[in-house]
């Protein structure tokens, strides 16, 4: 699947929730199946700064094709860096560095509900990914 | 309930434009009167000019208006007028008062902070203890959360150049036995600083009773606009204090090689000040007045009672600090981040704060990472509690 069509696919989930309970219930629900990282792996170095709850981020390439793991202490940020770190997963460092995935998180919602404090984490988050996918191109 | 808070929610817009808004966040700021917005508006409309400079009309209304409203925070506190020097901030105050008081520490010297300390009391201090070798104690905090009593005669001693403590902890709402340090560091020939940030807004204050050298708190958090806040020195304190700020309005004759400082207060306000601020706590402390302190101080203190009992109805909260809070409740919820929990009540529109609180090293003391706290103020009502109460419920069960 492309990042184009991932996208479509959550934009679609997301205009689903009649209301935001149903929309956390969901970031909450991806939060908490998802694995995370080993503690091993959750190094200074790659946690993000900005957000209130800790978010650490680990990112790998094979093939031209990125894989980004996270891992938060707090099940919302959890959730929301899971969406983010599914989305580009699996996709190629050009479409992750050249998409307005911040514009995308924003029209869908996921952006617009959230305070400055935690949209910033969340932006950084989505810098960080794109910086490091543009580096690696 | 002391007040009608339902009457009391009509005089804020911000009540009008957020119906169903649960507010309890009023230790970060108190939310603000139509009438501090009017005061601050009429300034700009009607009068908008450079106080204690010009000599046309609207200057000098400026200029009396703008004295005028020091004194009505000099009554507020039980001060003399021209003890009170106009700031920025709490956070301004306390970096003019360390930084003032400097000239008088040797490395043989103690400064007496508590654990409870918000970084605005505690970061200034560590800068000069690292400029002038000045040791810095901490008065202690017993484990039920509440100020430790027997370490005040043991941490403050003859060492002992300053004393500066919080009134009232904005994060756990422990009431700080003030008196008895004071006392103990009158004995000690130490200068007293009271950063009074979180009591002002609802507890009656009288410097002179108190006895303290300094005094400082914040506008917006009396209900009063940002970027205003208040120093309070006992005249005497006052001329010991180095002025920190340099400029314009604080001088009384400056050559090419030298300047000498005019008086006291207007020596530590360099620069325009923030005039329609000054106004705007003036006109929010009038507004408190009318309502009158001790009425907030019970309502406020009815409030939060009210708050601890229900919040003690949910199993899965571990409620922090003393038994008694005083105004200010942080909690913690077995399994869940304070991050998820401020989150899912905002969804429900009920206002809370989630973090640190601006005190790192009270935190890590705790053992605790972050808590949600919630702050009552003079609209807080059962209702409000009881909205909370349903929302924490709901976020609980969604988390676990």
């Amino acid at each position: 699947m492309t990042l184009q069509e991932k996208m479509n696919t959550l934009r679609a989930t997301f205009e689903s929730f009649p209301d935001w309970e149903l929309k956390y219930e969901y970031i909450i629900e991806t939060g908490k199946s998802y694995p995370g990282l080993e503690a091993s792996e959750k190094t200074e170095d790659c946690r993000l700064h900005g957000c209130q709850s800790q978010v650490w981020l680990r990112m790998t390439v094979h093939d031209n094709v990125l894989q980004v793991r996270v891992d938060a202490d707090s099940l919302v940020a959890k959730g929301i860096a899971t969406l983010i770190a599914t989305l580009c997963s699996d996709v190629t460092l050009q479409e992750v560095a050249t998409t307005d995935i911040a514009g995308f998180c924003k029209e869908i919602g996921l952006l617009s509900n959230l305070s400055p404090t935690r949209a910033h984490g969340l932006l950084s988050m989505i810098t960080t990914i794109q910086k490091f996918a543009s580096q690696q191109i | 309930m002391i007040l009608n808070t339902k009457k009391i929610k009509k005089e804020f817009a911000l009540y009008k434009h957020k119906k169903n808004l649960v507010y309890l966040d009023f230790a970060a700021t108190a939310l603000t009167p139509d009438l501090v917005t009017t005061a601050m508006n009429e300034y700009y409309e009607q009068y908008n000019a450079n106080v204690h400079r010009g000599v046309h009309e609207m200057s000098m209304i400026a200029s009396e208006m703008y004295e005028r409203a020091r004194r009505t925070v000099a009554d507020f506190i039980g001060a003399d007028t021209n003890e009170i020097v106009f700031t920025s901030g709490a956070t301004a105050a306390l970096n003019a008062l360390a930084l003032g008081l400097e000239h008088l520490l040797t490395p043989d010297d103690s400064i007496v902070l508590s654990r409870f300390e918000h970084h605005s009391n505690l970061v200034p201090w560590l800068e000069v203890a690292k400029r002038t070798g000045a040791h810095i104690r901490y008065l202690e905090i017993t484990s039920d959360g509440a100020l430790d009593l027997h370490s005040i005669n043991q941490v403050i001693d003859e060492s002992t150049k300053i004393v500066s403590v919080t009134a009232l902890s904005n994060t756990l709402g422990t009431l700080i036995p003030l008196e008895t340090i004071i006392s103990r560091a009158q004995e000690m020939h130490a200068y007293t600083i009271i950063d009074a940030a979180q009591m002002a807004a609802h507890h009656e204050i009288n410097v002179k009773k108190l006895g303290c050298d300094f005094l400082v708190f914040a506008g917006h958090k009396v209900y009063g606009p940002t970027g205003a806040g208040v120093m309070y020195g006992r005249m005497s304190a006052l001329t010991l204090l180095e002025p920190s700020a340099f400029g314009g309005g604080m001088i009384s004759h400056v050559s090419y090689d030298h300047a000498t400082w005019g008086n006291i207060p207007f020596r530590f306000e360099a620069g325009t000040p923030n005039i329609a601020g000054a106004l705007g706590l003036a006109a929010a402390i009038q507004f408190l007045q009318e309502l009158d302190m001790h009425s907030i101080g019970m309502h406020v203190d009815m409030i939060t009672k009210y708050a601890h009992k229900r919040l003690k109805e949910i199993p899965q909260l571990r409620i922090l600090g003393p038994q008694h809070h005083t105004g200010i409740i942080s909690f913690v919820v077995e399994g869940a981040h304070a991050f998820d929990i401020g989150t899912l009540l905002d969804q429900e529109g009920v206002a809370v704060r989630t973090g640190h609180h601006c005190t790192q090293p009270l935190l890590a003391l705790l053992g605790v990472p972050s808590t949600v706290r919630i702050s009552c103020g003079i609209t807080t009502s059962q209702e409000d509690i009881d909205e909370c109460i349903v929302a924490l419920t709901k976020a609980i069960k969604m988390i676990s």
